[in-house]
């Protein structure tokens, strides 16, 4: 099975500057058939602080610069010396910058064109992209007097106007309003939910979070953690993960825990316990067999460091194992 | 799941599809900026020149011929640069550039198309400018030679303005105006071989203005031009 | 109105002084000494001159150009100073080739400084409008009297190192290959000059770009304008100057600025264009600097009364 994207070794310094380091990373498969794989599976994230390397590598993908060491394949091929895999890739960069003396409408079906729309329907293509970009009421408008809600839609829309397989996007919600974000990581996934691969970048990790669980972990121009969410957080075993059981007898979980090996730590808060387990799926089993014997009476149960930011920043700080 | 390979929705455009829409993009984002204003005033000032020079000396030989043609001459030190060296360097410095390379398209189609938009633009505006000053002060349109040799000269000063851009992407402007007077010019008023690399003198050769013959300039201003041709298509090869 | 009294009866012990403490390491508002409002410009300056020196292209490039001319015209100098060279005509005295080479040497810092106002100064304030980069200053106390002065000042210190200490380095080697004592004293009054002819030349230079930059918001534009009206108005002036035989040359910058210098070194020079008298050049170096300042404050001044963002 052929890769979508498959980075191998790549390395890109720009002078005594690293970008990237020793990159090895493979994403989708090119084997299938657009509008077959609808789930949001199709979408991973780049993940990492300003400056990690993700618009580094993206660039790289794009084939907009080359990797100093290694092999960037897009669609199996080299994408800087060969134009044709970019046909069926969607790019929109991280800049603001756009062409500002042109029509939203413009600007999107001259970019239609230039992905080999034919000229007879770029418009009708660009104003299908605007409109799935909400941007249907503002395409007559010239770029110069958008807010930066309508740039970052207005990239997206001319992202997607050819149709294309694979969308990579870098950082499209910076200086976007809550409410746009929101309809923007909707439209995205919708895009993803009709067989488009998207790779998308993003410091802000509840952003990354509310798109996908796949992600790639990006520091300091390395891999750091790369695959689901979850399951990167069952590998890092430095840091034991924490079970808040909310119920009205907590000791009592505490009394039935402290006997379990796999427990590291178990601490009282206000109706509610604390522990911190080595083995996640035995504590629930514990948990669950303590509750039906006892009949507790439970009001919540979660798992705090369960998510994009706890994983992150672990990862990041070294704790990792 | 199907195990065929995906295909694209459309065809790859064509090169010269691709040149003509980037100089579309071009022409359009030019003319609704304030560049062809300008070079229309450029256009005007050899008119300024040689209407004040035809009222004092009220005559029309050949030095008021040459006088003319050097104060063309010297609009084509700006007018390249103003309108292709700047909107090229732009172009990489503001990293528009990414939108278009992104998409299918060879990296040089996007000089190709920024000197077919502007390079014609330039050509005119100095052939206009030339056949204004000659029509505003003795009233005779300038022997066709003459027109042919601005035009020419303007089209290479576009290739070399656009050479110097992409390796100076954010002094573009400024060092292809400084390129165009400091040497170019500056050479051709030599009386050097080293003269032999100026636009300019060529120019005049094919004018009918220097000791040259036509061929010789024709020749010689090809030579200058595939020159920068190829070490613009080089950088923008490597540009990142 | 005095505060009511209240009685408040312990019902706890009092706390055992701590010894934890909290620091507030987040922001705190500035309290020590600020510049005064009067001399802000030189923020602007020094702001002004350290945005030029970064890159190779913007003052470096430049600079590199008036020191190459400083090297080549000084190694003239000491060449024909050893009487290999014929004296040239000056006002019917006889002056040394050497002599003349530091007036000579001003057409081509003038070349410099034109450069230089290629690549920093007639874009200045396009470059802020472009960028929004008003918002910044007058955002802050800043008045558009110390945004000009400030600006101008910065360029003002550029464009002297290369106008002004080229001519000067020259005078000094002038000085030094003086044969005896009385000719070096006789000789001293070449500093001054070179001095004068450096700051009037600084000064055109400095305040004329400054005043084209303020015409256009966009970069290009602003350059276009001045390379236009340098290379090609200029041109006009002194072509129609020489036909005329009127002082109409001094209407060229570096016509303005050759002329004052060889009126002020006794030289007589008759190049591509014809030297003007000194009165002319004069007026004309002081019309361009208040045309030039008058312009940068009348845009920054309408600016900041129509709004302070970015290119509109």
């Amino acid at each position: 099975m052929k890769p979508i994207i498959e980075v191998t070794d790549c390395s890109k310094w720009y002078g005594q500057v690293l970008g990237c380091a020793s990159i090895n990373w493979k994403f989708g498969s090119d084997e299938r058939t657009r509008g077959t794989a609808a789930s949001t599976g199709n979408i991973v994230g780049l993940l990492g602080p300003n400056g990690a390397g993700k618009s580094t590598l993206m660039k790289m993908i794009v084939g907009l610069s080359t990797p100093s060491r290694g092999t960037v394949r897009l669609f199996g091929e080299d994408p800087f010396h060969n134009p044709a895999p970019r046909q069926r890739l969607g790019y929109a960069p991280e800049h603001e910058k756009t062409y500002d003396e042109l029509t939203a409408l413009e600007l999107v079906s001259f970019l239609a064109r230039l992905s080999g729309v034919p000229t007879n329907q770029a418009i009708a293509a660009a104003k299908t992209a605007l409109d799935r970009m909400g941007m249907s009421e503002h395409i007559g408008r010239p770029i110069k007097g958008f807010s930066k809600g309508m740039r970052q839609r207005t990239k997206l829309a001319s992202a997607i106007v050819h149709q294309p397989d694979l969308l990579i996007l870098d950082e499209p919600l910076t200086g976007v309003d809550p409410m746009a974000r929101i309809d923007i990581i909707d439209r995205i996934k919708r895009l993803a939910a009709d067989g488009t691969s998207v790779v998308i970048s993003s410091h802000v990790l509840y952003e990354i979070e509310a798109l996908t669980t796949d992600i790639v972990v990006i520091y300091r121009g390395q891999v750091l953690a790369e695959g689901n969410i979850y399951d990167i957080r069952r590998l890092i075993d430095k840091h034991p993960h924490r079970i808040r059981v909310e119920c009205d007898r907590p000791r009592v979980v505490a009394a039935a825990a402290a006997s379990a090996d796999h427990i590291t730590r178990i601490a009282f808060e206000r109706d509610a316990v604390v522990l911190e387990t080595r083995n996640p799926d035995a504590c629930y089993d514990l948990l669950g067999q303590t509750i039906v014997r006892e009949q507790l009476h439970v009001t919540a149960l979660t798992s705090p460091d369960n998510n994009l930011s706890a994983v992150f920043d672990y990862l990041t700080s070294g704790g990792a194992a | 799941m199907n195990d065929t390979p995906a295909v694209p929705r459309y065809a790859v455009p064509s090169t010269a599809r691709a040149i003509v829409a980037i100089a579309a993009l071009t022409w359009r984002r030019a003319i609704r900026g304030r560049a062809p204003w300008v070079t229309g005033v450029l256009a005007l000032l050899p008119l300024l020149y040689a209407s004040l020079t035809y009222r004092y000396s009220h005559r029309v030989d050949a030095m008021f011929m040459r006088g003319v043609f050097g104060i063309v001459m010297l609009t084509l030190t700006i007018s390249p640069a103003m309108n292709v060296a700047s909107s090229l360097g732009e172009e990489l410095e503001e990293r528009t550039s990414a939108y278009l390379w992104s998409r299918p398209l060879a990296r040089w189609t996007i000089v190709a198309g920024k000197l077919v938009a502007l390079a014609p633009m330039v050509a005119f505006g100095a052939i206009v400018g030339l056949v204004l000053a000659h029509v505003g002060s003795d009233g005779n349109v300038p022997p066709v030679q003459v027109l042919a040799a601005v035009g020419i000269a303007a089209l290479a000063f576009c290739v070399a303005a656009a050479a110097v851009a992409t390796i100076a992407p954010k002094n573009g402007m400024t060092l292809a105006i400084c390129y165009a007077l400091f040497i170019d010019l500056a050479l051709s008023a030599l009386p050097i071989s080293l003269r032999n690399i100026s636009i300019s003198y060529h120019a005049s050769s094919i004018a009918g203005m220097s000791v040259n013959s036509v061929s010789s300039g024709l020749i010689g201003i090809t030579c200058i031009v595939t020159v920068w041709g190829a070490i613009g298509l080089w950088r923008i090869r490597n540009i990142e | 109105m005095s505060a009511p009294e209240t009685n408040i009866t312990p019902t706890a012990p009092a706390p055992t002084r701590s010894t934890a403490a909290i620091y507030d390491l987040g922001y705190k508002r500035y309290v020590g000494n600020r510049v005064a409002a009067s001399a802000r410009w030189r923020v602007i300056m020094r702001n002004q001159l350290s945005t030029a020196w970064k890159g190779w292209w913007r003052l470096k490039f430049p600079l590199g150009t008036a020191l190459m001319i400083s090297l080549v015209a000084g190694a003239v100098m000491y060449v024909s100073s050893n009487k290999l060279f014929n004296a040239i005509a000056s006002k019917g005295m006889g002056l040394k080739f050497s002599d003349g080479i530091v007036p000579f040497s001003m057409t081509f810092f003038a070349r410099a400084g034109f450069i230089f106002s290629l690549t920093v100064g007639a874009s200045v304030i396009a470059s802020d409008a472009q960028s929004g980069g008003f918002t910044f200053y007058f955002a802050r106390p800043v008045r558009p009297i110390d945004y000009v002065l400030g600006k101008f000042a910065g360029l003002l210190l550029a464009t002297s190192l290369i106008m002004m200490a080229g001519p000067l380095f020259l005078a000094a080697e002038r000085l030094g290959l003086a044969e005896t004592t009385s000719e070096l004293i006789d000789l001293l009054p070449v500093l001054g000059k070179a001095a004068i002819a450096g700051l009037a030349g600084a000064l055109l230079y400095a305040a004329l770009p400054l005043g084209f930059s303020a015409l256009a918001n966009k970069r290009r534009t602003a350059l276009a304008l001045w390379a236009g009206a340098y290379l090609i108005a200029g041109s006009i002036c002194s072509g129609i100057g020489l036909l005329t035989n009127t002082p109409l040359g001094a209407l060229d910058p570096p016509t303005a600025i050759t002329s004052l210098t060889f009126h002020l070194f006794d030289v007589e020079w008759k190049g591509r264009s014809a030297m003007v008298p000194m009165p002319y050049a004069i007026g004309a170096i002081l019309m361009y600097v208040v045309i030039g300042l008058g312009l940068a404050w009348w845009r920054v001044n309408n600016s900041r009364s129509t709004g302070v963002g970015g290119a509109p």
